[in-house]
């Protein structure tokens, strides 16, 4: 679609302008913003573990703290089973490859299909559209790696990229989110000092807990339109 | 019927008298507000929060042109198209013309109140568009053909059983009332709609200059649906939702959800940067940012009501207004309900068309303190209604402007003069004599009828206090003396 002729932006801009003019803003304070009292995060790291399996937990997620990497194909099989899961959705990241987990979850009966990055098709047709969406859709498990987990809020921040499409951590029932203790930090002005981090990715996602509502009458639901459960596997730095 | 911020008085009154309103209310704002003080509990450092906030939102607003025009250059940067809007229809248009151009037939939405103020589904409804609403709340709404009730919890006047009726009735679900079902029923119908849908439209909770970013945040995913499945994804802001930098997002996510649904975070929060990427295989082909004026140009012109620009839309200062808890979201017949609706709706549609919602609230200015950002409602409703009274009584035909002045007259005449006080007690005492029924004044003749209406009128008592005094000492006296 063309970009708006510059004749309707810049009447607004002007409307705005004169608005600006029209009430000073004398009520303004000048100079920088009350700082918050933060806590910064370069001090001494307290083990922050103990509080972000208290955070999950109370958003009605799961954690599990995996001694080493063999226990976390075990989570998955008794996760899978479970469920009665057929198919596991997982990305593509160096993590998820280092956990050598699809043998072990094949041998256990389970289909494992890998997120792949691949070029669309400029003109798609109906078929190819389903044909993308399927594999997310028939996936009982979506497991992902993540950037970041926040633990003051029990979050885990995911951002989107090549073979981690946004659908992995959404579209199934049960999300498994994989990370290391190394990726914890204690909550958002630590995320957001690393800004820079952030920036690129079309989608950053910050994940606490599972789906939920509210909305008939304030009583909470679990599990509306995401995923009904939230797991976070955390592999202990060596 | 529709209703009419005009008819807020009728509106209102249906409200009181629907118990079954009532109770929900009731429920729902207790329940939101014993929530929200246990979050806020959490915050040590709560002031300097809000006092941070708010120098935030005076910062941008004040500079608002320059940031708009930097995140105009930053979505363009991640390849997202930015349309300016100045009214409603302009937005609506551009909207038509992408549906037309995709040949959409289906939309799924995220909430979003502009949407609901620029009247966006029946306009693409009129197109021959099916529009569905995807969070729960708006869903039983849409379903219901009414509006939003609450910002935050749209659907927060219908009970658990409603709802099942109404499922029953437009989706021929079992009448179970159970909440889990009616949720489940929900999450079926609409996933098939979002993998379908040709568009998705969401509203924007901020937006980022600095990196051109789409801030959204939600609990139940629906969102995550809208802006990741359908291949167009339109953003619908007004001009005041942009904050400079993501270092500032760190205060508003601290107090938004907090203040909002009493959640430390909610379950999701998206940072949308432009559209999907490549080689990325979900999100939208294209993102369309509008930036929409529709009046909020208007409230930055008035000094008086400027700040009413800094709103996070959290909902707080609607769960602990005791006319909101009264009357509901309805009755205010606006887009924007209970006290930051009362002041900002009178700039939107017109301040005769709103005139009664500045009066809508006692003043107790519950709603200033509870606010994330300070805003001082209640005096920027004392600035509406002093607008109103100006208007008012510069209308010479008005019989009641009269009235006023001629009692307001014989007032200040009878409390300047001792005799004329006693006389004018005199008088009233004897007027009030035919009303009185048990020390008490329940029906007046016309005009103060309408105060009667709704409560009684305390009579002067019997005996003036003057004399009560005189009295008193005297028998007092007499005491003493006996003693």
């Amino acid at each position: 679609m063309k970009e708006q002729t510059d004749k309707t932006r810049l009447k607004l801009l002007k409307r705005l302008q004169k608005a600006l003019n029209a009430s000073p803003s004398a009520n303004v304070a000048a100079g920088p913003c009350p700082a918050s009292s933060s806590r910064a995060c370069s001090v001494a790291t307290p083990n922050l573990i103990p509080l972000l399996e208290e955070e999950i937990t109370k958003t009605g997620g799961v954690f599990y703290l995996a001694r080493d990497k063999e226990e976390i194909a075990q989570y998955l099989i008794t996760l899978a089973k479970r469920v009665n899961a057929k198919t596991i959705i997982r990305d593509n990241s160096i993590l998820l490859q280092g956990l050598k987990l699809d043998g072990v979850l094949n041998n256990e009966g389970l289909q494992v299909i890998i997120d792949y990055s691949g070029t669309r098709p400029a003109k798609e047709t109906n078929e190819d559209k389903a044909a993308w969406r399927q594999p997310a859709k028939d996936a009982a498990l979506g497991v992902t790696s993540i950037e970041y987990i926040l633990a003051d809020t029990g979050t885990v921040v995911i951002k989107s990229r090549p073979g981690l499409s946004r659908t992995l951590s959404l579209v199934p029932p049960i999300h498994v989110a994989i990370g290391e203790e190394r990726q914890i930090l204690p909550g958002l002005e630590a995320l957001f000092s690393q800004g820079a981090n952030l920036q690129p990715g079309s989608a950053v996602i910050f994940i606490t807990g599972p789906s939920r509502t509210a909305d008939i009458e304030q009583t909470l639901t679990i599990g509306v339109h995401g995923p009904i459960e939230f797991h976070l596997i955390l592999l202990p730095d060596e | 019927m529709k209703n009419k911020p005009d008819n807020f008085h009728f509106q209102a009154k249906t409200a009181l008298n629907n118990p079954s309103l009532q109770q929900a209310l009731s429920k729902a704002t207790t329940h939101i507000l014993n929530k929200r003080a246990r979050a806020i509990q959490e915050l040590t450092d709560l002031e300097t929060l809000r006092d941070r906030a708010r120098r935030i939102k005076e910062q941008t607003i004040a500079q608002l042109n320059h940031y708009l025009l930097q995140l105009e250059s930053e979505v363009r940067k991640a390849g997202g198209k930015v349309y300016w809007a100045r009214e409603a229809r302009d937005a609506q248009r551009y909207i038509a013309k992408l549906v037309k151009q995709k040949k959409a037939q289906l939309v799924v939405k995220g909430k979003s109140m502009v949407s609901e103020e620029i009247g966006l589904n029946e306009y693409l409804e009129k197109l021959g568009l099916e529009v569905v609403e995807t969070d729960l709340g708006e869903y039983i709404v849409q379903l219901a053909g009414e509006r939003p009730s609450h910002i935050i919890a749209p659907a927060i006047h219908k009970s658990r059983e409603e709802v099942a009726l109404l499922f029953q009735k437009k989706l021929g679900t079992n009448p179970e009332a159970e909440i889990s079902k009616l949720t489940q029923v929900a999450r079926e119908r609409l996933r098939e709609k979002f993998f379908q849908a040709d568009i998705g439209i969401t509203g924007a909770n901020f937006a980022i200059a600095e990196t051109g970013t789409i801030v959204l945040v939600e609990n139940e995913g629906n969102i995550r649906f809208t802006t990741s499945l359908p291949p167009v994804h339109i953003v619908l802001m007004g001009i005041e939702k942009v904050i400079p930098t993501l270092a500032d997002l760190v205060v508003f996510l601290k107090l938004l959800p907090r203040s909002a649904t009493g959640q430390k975070l909610p379950s999701y929060v998206s940072l949308i940067t432009g559209p999907r990427r490549d080689g990325e295989k979900d999100g939208p082909e294209e993102l369309h940012l509008i930036i929409l004026d529709n009046g909020r140009s208007r409230i930055l012109s008035e000094p008086a009501l400027r700040e009413s620009l800094y709103c996070l839309r959290c909902g707080a200062c609607l769960n602990i207004c005791p006319v909101y808890q009264k009357v509901g979201g309805h009755a205010y017949g606006s887009v924007y309900a209970g006290p930051i609706g009362s002041v900002i709706t009178p700039p939107l549609v017109g301040l005769y068309r709103a005139r009664a919602l500045p009066y809508a609230s006692t003043l107790c200015g519950a709603c200033r303190d509870i606010c994330p950002v300070k805003i001082n409602i209640p005096h920027m409703l004392l600035q509406l209604r002093q607008g109103l009274s100006y208007r008012w009584n510069r209308n010479l035909i008005n019989p009641g402007y009269w009235l006023e002045k001629l009692l307001t007259i014989t007032w200040s005449m009878g409390m300047k003069d001792e005799g004329r006080y006693r006389f004018g007690s005199k008088v009233a005492r004897l007027l009030q004599r035919p009303f009185l029924k048990k020390q008490k004044i329940s029906h007046l003749p016309y005009p103060f009828s309408r105060w009667t209406k709704s409560r009684d009128f305390t009579p002067l008592a019997a005996k003036p206090f003057r004399i009560w005094w005189e009295d008193n000492q005297r028998s007092s006296k007499d005491h003493e003396r006996a003693d």
